[in-house]
């Protein structure tokens, strides 16, 4: 019943603390997945208390399983008696009494493991309990984190927190408090009882053991570097082979020289170099503590048989040394498991740590939350900068309610950021961002969610049906709006011809074209129908014969809304009422498309190279196109 | 033993052979551990029949010395090898499934749930790892020492001997029973892992969408659902398994009370009535149940062991369900002329074998070397499917497609690949540097080669503004650079890898006008003297190519030059139609 999934680490000591820092002051979690720290004092405590926390908040089960677990920890030490007053009892010709014994061995031994399965499966179910709650307290964490996180952190890290991490977690918390408590008390107990018996002996039988952790604990503090470097490459190789799934159709068209798995390949080689150090420094000498925590008869034996020499001992005494002494081996194997077990915890608990310290976006309370008194935006004088590079700087721009605005801006400009501020991917670093009067950071993220749609560059789909996909902005639509919204997006004729139609589970939207993903994102925005609609770069990748038409379902979507584009396509926002055209995250130019094309300013530089672009024709024989006149 | 193929197939057969050795002799170590109990045994019935002495203490001592010597000699040689061989295996094993993923065909991850792969790269060959370095050698090591001390057992006394492993015997039966039950529970586990795997990873990569969208309800459903059966699978497991894995506990630990009351009651009178005196005669039954007591670590041990290995079982079957997955067979061909005509011959293909439709219909052309070849159609007619076919992502189901006059699936994969340079409509970087992103394209580039490219792509700048330049990391999938820049750094790969044929699909689609006018420039550079293959939604690009390929619903129905096709074809002119409403017509 113990038999659960992560017993990997009976083998695998790890070091208890190692102490790489990380460069820069705030720890990331990429930091995290490839540096095993366990010492960084403002990260505070180690893993037992880490564990223990969650525990205590089971408090009964948490009692009754160490009520269960003393009680089978305590019993270890009645094998040994019995057998002993059993041997004393049939040298006295007491048949009877001998009878009990043997009955009292049989009980004892019933009692005390099903005590032990007690306190196991009670502390199974809380490690269930605590590896879901802390499942959903990572996600909850992610989800209020700056977006920025994600660039630094891949989806496999946070995979490899959430699922396998936590999943060791539970093994933490599962034997810590049964194996725990019988791997402390259950050696107390017969230390009491052996001393009480006779201290040579009790002496010869401990022997063995100290020395056994003296070793160990040289052993472990030479390891600590290797150790440390063994799980730094093995996260490295994790990470890396993540991403060649992730990016399978590049690696595939590059395949040529494996340079596409260049860093897998580099973290395999880096591995093997550091494998057999590992081996050497770790796996190998623990050895010695193997030998002799399992030789505890080693100085019982000779001692007794000299003792017995010398008539200095009884027969009953001595047989309850050898059995006394070879039950102190079992449970100093347990004790070494379960600190192993400890200790991997502890890079564990260092990563979970290390993200629940990110920053969060500040949630503002319901008793504060305000209502915005419309659906206007203002940027007031918003700086906001990412990785010290200053993306936005000083940026002011009132938007009416039911007004248009598009942004313009060479690639790198701020223009997307100003759409993801408003999503609050981000916070600004100065100034503010109001939403119908209201600071964003004062509005709930509910409502916030609520009047926004967006049609982002970049589309995600999840692995879900069609239908589900849309359903995103809006859980409750039924099959009627859903359709209505892709066919206003002319997505209902592709999607109707998929092998399940609406019901089609998307793997990753594989199979689909980037237009026709693009227009899934589009329905999608039309199903939430927010008051506030932002479009990044939404129709770049639209084709021809629907491109018409989507920008119709866009501009019946937009129809009464605030509406901000953000296009390098300048042609499809000609008509906006207002242009504002942004250079390094500030204001250059506003105006409407004639008054910039007037103005001879940056706007019309870009209308010109839009112009040209537009009428460039590609070709391979020598010639160039650039001086080709543009025709509108 | 599906687990031991694996390993002839992964190791050399000299390596697996050694392996197998090792294992035994680590085994060993199983019959030096029983030898201790053995040796005390022997010594406590010396005692009992009254030769204890002095001497009897230093034989005693010296043979627990030679047992401690012993093992340390076998036990370093054996664990290094143990642990090289398992990590080696994992080395050669997870090179050896990368590199069949990369020749699966595209299709296969339709299919495929990439939280599952994630799952079997990393935490299923942990567990293979872990079976050959631990738990192999240790269940021979434990079986080993029990065999050991029963029959030492049995010397001494073979009848309470019978008796406890009678008990035992039964409790083993539970443990089958058991493992029958426990295998059905892990992978039901395992799948779950890798339905929780996917619904993370998506979690995480949908965050953009999920925050924006997410209303009360939809965010982290299938997120909570994931945790929810995970929770529920693992009590389900715990209730399951804690009667059977109960009941074997107690059997096993008081099946020496059993024996030694047993051994009580068989003893005949005068033995218990000569009391003290007799005290030689209770020496068998003294000895057999110390034995017997050592016999219960092993035994627990063993019952733990087997999770491991049905783990470990687990893992291969995933590994295999992986590996069966059949790829694309590379061709012999190893040389090309330069002459790079490229031609389609009645090729037909669809994704999905229940598809009514086939995506690629019947298409026949032949693009000359040097040519610039542009196909259009509308939305999902089948033009970057075209393109993926020549790449071989798929294999096609009839026809054949040449390059040099040579059926593409005759070349060896990276020849033909060679052959071929992309810019794709979307962009993935890895999270390296700036520079080995480029160089993916030609590893052996040049420090210069690669500003050359990168500045005919117009990103060079850019990069120059960075403060650690080609030395900066791009962030996960490229995620801290922006749209337009992630399509430059694609194009310059492209640019870098200079190879004959030329596949541009949508390559300007995330640029801001300044940058693509410039970009236009550099694909002429590029172009020249090579076979080029467009798919441009903007058909003015297009106006000059020599040929158009016009598809429609996957077959391919007209091709020709811009001025033959306007005349005779429909669709092509339907398609300028759409084009130049698109281009008139504006948002708001």
């Amino acid at each position: 019943m113990s038999v659960s999934a992560k017993q990997v680490d009976t083998e695998a000591p790890l070091p208890l603390s190692t102490s790489i820092k990380s460069p820069s002051s705030a720890p990331t979690i990429a930091d995290a997945v490839v540096h095993v720290e366990s010492k960084s004092e403002m990260l505070g405590s180690g893993a037992v208390v880490i564990l223990w926390g969650h525990i205590k908040l089971h408090r009964k089960r948490m009692i009754l399983s160490m009520a269960a677990g003393v009680t089978s920890a305590v019993l270890q030490i009645a094998p040994p008696a019995f057998a002993a007053l059993l041997v004393n009892a049939l040298m006295i010709g007491d048949k009877s009494h001998a009878i009990w014994m043997g009955v009292g061995m049989i009980v004892s031994a019933i009692v005390a493991m099903l005590c032990f399965t007690t306190s196991t499966v009670i502390s199974h179910l809380i490690a269930a309990d605590v590896q879901a709650d802390l499942r959903e307290k990572i996600a909850r964490k992610i989800q209020l984190v700056p977006l920025g996180f994600f660039n630094l952190t891949s989806s496999a890290d946070l995979k490899k927190i959430i699922l396998d991490d936590v999943e060791e977690i539970e093994d933490g918390i599962a034997h810590l408090i049964p194996e725990m408590t019988a791997a402390v008390l259950g050696p107390v107990t017969i230390l009491v009882v052996m001393i009480g018996l006779d201290w040579r002996f009790a002496l010869a039988a401990f022997l063995p053991t100290f020395l056994a952790f003296m070793f160990l604990s040289i052993i472990m503090n030479g390891a600590e570097e290797i150790t440390n470097r063994f799980f730094k490459i093995q996260a490295r190789i994790a990470s890396a082979m993540g991403e060649v799934i992730s990016a399978i159709p590049v690696v595939k068209s590059y395949n040529h020289g494996d340079s596409a798995l260049r860093r897998a390949n580099a973290a395999f080689d880096d591995f093997g170099s550091v494998m057999s150090d590992w081996v050497e420094g770790n796996m190998v000498k623990t050895n010695w503590f193997t030998i002799f925590a399992s030789s505890n008869l080693i100085f019982v034996v000779p001692l007794g048989i000299y003792l017995l020499s010398i008539d200095a001992v009884s027969i009953p005494v001595f047989v309850f040394f050898i059995l006394a002494a070879m039950a102190l081996g079992t449970i100093i194997a347990s004790l070494f498991s379960v600190m192993n077990r400890i200790r991997k915890q502890e890079g564990i608990v260092e990563r979970y740590k290390v993200i629940m310290s990110q920053p969060e976006l500040v949630q503002v309370s319901r008793t504060e939350a305000q209502l915005p008194s419309d659906h206007s935006i203002h940027f007031d004088d918003v700086t906001f900068s990412y990785d010290e590079t200053k993306i936005l700087d000083q940026f002011s721009l009132e938007i009416p309610q039911g007004s248009s605005v598009a942004f313009v801006g060479p690639s790198g400009s701020g223009k997307s950021t100003l759409a993801r501020l408003l999503a609050r991917f981000w916070d600004v670093d100065h100034g503010a961002i109001q939403l119908g009067g209201c600071d964003l950071r004062k509005i709930e993220s509910e409502t916030l969610r609520e009047h926004l749609s967006f049609v982002f560059q970049d589309v995600f789909l999840f692995s879900r049906s069609v239908a589900d996909n849309l359903r995103i902005g809006k859980p409750d639509a039924t099959m009627d709006e859903i359709m209505e919204a892709a066919k206003a997006a002319q997505a209902h004729d592709f999607i109707s011809e998929l092998n399940d139609g609406y019901d089609t589970v998307l793997q990753g939207g594989h199979g689909l074209s980037v237009g026709q993903k693009q227009r899934l994102s589009i329905a999608r925005a039309i199903l939430k129908n927010a008051p506030i609609l932002v479009l990044d770069e939404a129709t770049a990748f639209a084709d021809p014969e629907n491109e018409r038409e989507v920008q119709k379902a866009i501009a019946n979507l937009a129809k009464g809304k605030t509406l901000i584009v953000i296009a390098h396509r300048l042609s499809t926002i000609r008509n906006i009422e207002k242009i504002v055209c942004i250079a390094d995250g500030r204001i250059i130019e506003t105006g409407t498309h004639d008054e910039l094309v007037a103005q001879d300013g940056p706007y019309s530089q870009q209308w010109k190279a839009h112009k040209a672009a537009q009428s460039f024709r590609m070709s391979n024989r020598n010639e160039t196109a650039s001086d080709q006149e543009s025709e509108q | 033993m599906k687990i031991s193929n694996r390993l002839k197939h992964v190791l050399s057969d000299g390596d697996c052979k050694d392996l197998n050795q090792t294992t035994w002799i680590s085994a060993t170590d199983g019959l030096l551990t029983a030898s201790q109990p053995i040796l005390a045994v022997w010594a406590l019935t010396k005692a009992l029949n009254g030769e204890a002495s002095v001497q009897m203490a230093l034989i005693s001592a010296a043979c627990f010395a030679l047992l401690l010597i012993l093992r340390r000699l076998i036990l370093w040689p054996t664990t290094r090898k143990l642990y090289n061989f398992s990590f080696s295996f994992g080395l050669t094993q997870r090179r050896k499934l990368l590199h069949h993923l990369v020749s699966l065909p595209l299709g296969a991850f339709n299919n495929l749930n990439r939280g599952k792969v994630s799952q079997i790269l990393s935490e299923d060959m942990l567990w293979l790892e872990n079976h050959i370095s631990f738990t192999r050698p240790s269940i021979l090591r434990d079986i080993v020492a029990m065999s050991s001390l029963f029959i030492a057992a049995l010397i001494f006394d073979w009848r309470i001997t019978v008796i406890c492993l009678g008990v035992m015997l039964l409790a083993t039966l539970a443990i089958l029973i058991m493992r029958i039950n426990l295998h059905r529970g892990l992978r039901l586990r395992s799948a779950g892992m890798g339905f929780a795997a996917q619904q993370i990873i998506e979690f995480a990569q949908g965050m953009p969408v999920l925050r924006a969208f997410g209303g009360k309800s939809g965010a982290r459903d299938q997120f909570e659902k994931a945790v929810h059966m995970m929770r529920e699978g693992f009590r389900k497991g715990v209730f399951r398994n804690a009667p059977l894995g109960a009941a074997y506990l107690a059997a096993i630990q008081a099946s020496i009370g059993v024996a030694m009351l047993m051994g009580v009651l068989l003893l005949d009178g005068a033995v218990i009535a000569g009391g003290a005196n007799n005290i030689a005669n209770l020496a068998p039954m003294i000895g057999a149940i110390i034995l017997l007591t050592a016999c219960i670590p092993p035994a627990r041990s063993l019952n733990a062991y087997n999770g491991m290995q049905i783990l470990a079982r687990i893992s291969d079957e995933n590994i295999s369900q992986l590996e069966t997955l059949p790829s694309l067979a590379s061709g012999k061909i190893d040389s090309l002329s330069d002459s790079h005509d490229v031609s389609f011959e009645k090729v037909s293909f669809c994704y999905d074998a229940e598809e009514k439709e086939q995506t690629i219909d019947d298409v026949s052309f032949t693009a000359k070397a040097g040519t610039l070849n542009a196909i259009v159609g509308r939305s999902g007619s089948g033009k970057s499917t075209l393109m993926h076919l020549l790449m071989r992502f798929w294999d096609i189901e009839q026809g054949t497609i040449k390059i040099d006059d040579k059926d593409i699936r005759l070349i060896k994969t990276p020849l033909l690949l060679d052959q071929i340079a992309t810019v794709f409509q979307e962009t993935m970087l890895f999270n390296d540097t700036i520079a080995n992103n480029l160089r993916i394209g030609r590893p052996d580039a040049s420090d210069d080669e690669l500003v050359d490219a990168a500045k005919a792509a117009q990103i060079h700048d850019f990069i120059e503004t960075l403060p650690t330049g080609y030395d900066s990391l791009v962030g996960v999938g490229g995620a801290n650079l922006s749209g337009g820049q992630k399509q430059r750094i694609a194009i310059a790969r492209a640019i870098l890898k200079d190879a004959p044929i030329i596949i541009l699909d949508e390559a300007t689609s995330a640029l801001d006008p300044e940058n693509e006018a410039a970009i236009q420039q550099a694909f002429l550079n590029l172009a020249k003297d090579k076979t080029v293959f467009v798919i441009a939604h903007r058909l003015s690009t297009i106006v000059d190519a020599d040929q158009i390929l016009v598809l429609d619903d996957g077959k391919l129905i007209a091709s020709g030059v811009h001025e033959t096709l306007r005349k005779d074809c429909e669709i092509y002119n339907q398609l300028w139609a759409y084009y130049e409403s698109g281009q008139g017509w504006q948002i708001a």
